[in-house]
């Protein structure tokens, strides 16, 4: 995948609440640092942020609420040091959550977010599927999306992918002013009354008869969204396969071909290392958890 | 679902003999004999089968090759090329990797695929991914 080095996001993703987001994040920054990247995390999750702790800091006297109360003019100044390589982290502080972010601030937050000079900017996102966490996965250069095994967490992964579909098929037809091809993408969203437009492909071959050449751009769009999900806490080969079955369904019903799955073990290491206020990658740097994450960091970077 | 299949050689000759025959044993096979950006490529086409020949490549390229064995899960990983070499490809992260040694047979390479992927698709079944599939279906209304 071709990267602009110089703005490589990562948002870390789980709609549903616990899954890990928090946990991989933190380690995989550590991962990422210790393979000689300059990385910042940034703890998104306004108002219930917890990343510095799995860090095994205090708290930090500056954080993202400065920035966005205006306290602090630029993004970098927030950024804490840690003892870890080259690595800063920017604490959450105790703003209400982003869900509730005026669009100003958010798109000052996004444009301060591209500039800041790190090689990786990995971004540990609040849960929940709102537009504004929703656009985060889109501004981002790549997105992971954590999920446990179980079915409400792999149910809102799926609906969280179909919303960054819709929501960024919808700006790509207003943006072209391809209308009618919009209007039929709105029908899309309510498949009982529009049974034939229920999966993407339906879509498109409907587009097409609408507009073939615009149909086949918003394909092409289409098929730039990669998202890797992070199946979390796997306990057996089974868990394991449960990634096959979201890619199946984002094949079928959405047209996405190049999901990627990746698996993390549940591992009790997790536990005892944030006991003890130490990143679990530092704790116990063979552990089963630290292994997957290393993969990951090798995979992503 | 047709079984998609990545080779990657860094002879050219080998690589497109295999992809014909794999082809015509109707397994869906792209050619890539750009070695150091073995990962780029199986991010960006997700396979099922990962053949990686070994043969003509620089000492360079095979650590490459075995660092992008050992992180791969849930693809069927193929290796191919001398004896001496694929020895590397051993060990307790490499459970998974199958090895064949040269001299060359894509006949062979073609069974294997069937074989494992067969095999991983009746696993699959056994274990209920089915079943999931199913109920997410339901519960998203999409069925
Ligand atoms: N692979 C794992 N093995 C064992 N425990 C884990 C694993 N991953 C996460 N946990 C545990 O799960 C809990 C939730 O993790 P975390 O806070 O990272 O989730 P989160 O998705 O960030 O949550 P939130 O949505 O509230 O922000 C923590 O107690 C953490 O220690
Ligand atoms: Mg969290």
């Amino acid at each position: 995948m071709s990267v602009d080095k110089r703005k490589n996001i990562t948002a870390i993703l789980g709609p549903k609440g616990g899954v890990g987001k928090s946990t991989i994040a933190a380690n995989l920054a550590i991962a990422l640092s210790r393979m000689g990247k300059k990385v910042v995390a940034v703890d998104l999750d306004l108002g219930a942020s917890n990343l510095h702790a799995i860090f095994g800091m205090r708290g930090s006297p500056k954080s993202l609420s400065d920035f966005i109360q205006n306290r602090v003019k630029n993004l970098a100044d927030v950024v804490s040091t840690t003892s870890i390589g080259d690595l800063g982290i920017i604490c959450g502080g105790d703003d209400p959550g982003i869900a509730n972010m005026p669009h100003q601030k958010k798109i000052k937050l996004i444009r301060h977010l591209s500039s800041l000079n790190y090689d990786i900017v990995l971004l540990d996102m609040a849960p929940g599927a709102s537009f504004n966490v929703v656009d985060f996965s889109i501004i981002a250069q790549q997105a992971l999306l954590v999920t446990t095994c179980e079915v409400p967490s792999l149910l809102n992964v799926y609906s969280f992918i179909k919303s960054a579909v819709f929501r960024r098929l919808t700006f790509f037809l207003k943006h072209n002013k391809w209308f009618e091809l919009l209007e039929l993408l709105n029908q899309a969203k309510e498949p009982d009354k529009h049974p034939h437009l229920k999966t993407m492909e339906g879509f498109f071959s409907e587009a097409r008869k609408t507009d073939a050449a615009a149909a086949d751009s918003a394909r092409k769009m289409l098929a730039r969204i990669k998202p890797l999900v992070v199946v979390n806490r796997v306990r057996t080969d089974k868990d394991a396969r449960v990634g096959e079955v979201i890619k199946n369904l984002l094949k079928e019903y959405l047209s996405i071909e190049t999901a990627v799955i990746m698996t993390i073990r549940d591992d009790n290491a997790v536990g005892d290392a944030i006991a003890k206020l130490s990143p679990i990658m530092l704790d116990a740097p063979s552990s089963p958890f630290s292994q997957d994450i290393q993969e990951i960091a090798s995979r992503i970077c | 679902m047709s079984t998609r299949v990545l080779v990657f050689s860094a002879d050219e000759l080998r690589g497109k003999i295999i992809r014909k025959v794999l082809d015509r044993n109707g397994l869906e096979c792209m050619f890539f004999n750009r070695i150091l950006e073995t990962g780029d490529d199986i991010v960006q086409h997700s396979p099922d089968v990962v053949i990686v020949d070994t043969e003509s490549c620089y000492p360079e390229e095979i650590n490459h090759l075995r660092n992008i064995c050992q992180t791969l899960k849930h693809e069927v990983v193929i290796v191919l090329g001398r004896e001496t070499v694929i020895d590397r490809f051993k060990g307790p992260r490499m459970r998974k990797v199958l090895c064949l040694f040269d001299p060359l047979d894509p006949e062979l390479i073609a069974v294997k695929i069937k074989e494992t992927v067969s095999q991983k698709e009746k696993k699959g079944k056994l274990t209920g991914g089915d079943m999931l599939e199913k109920t997410l279906k339901h519960l998203l209304h999409l069925n």
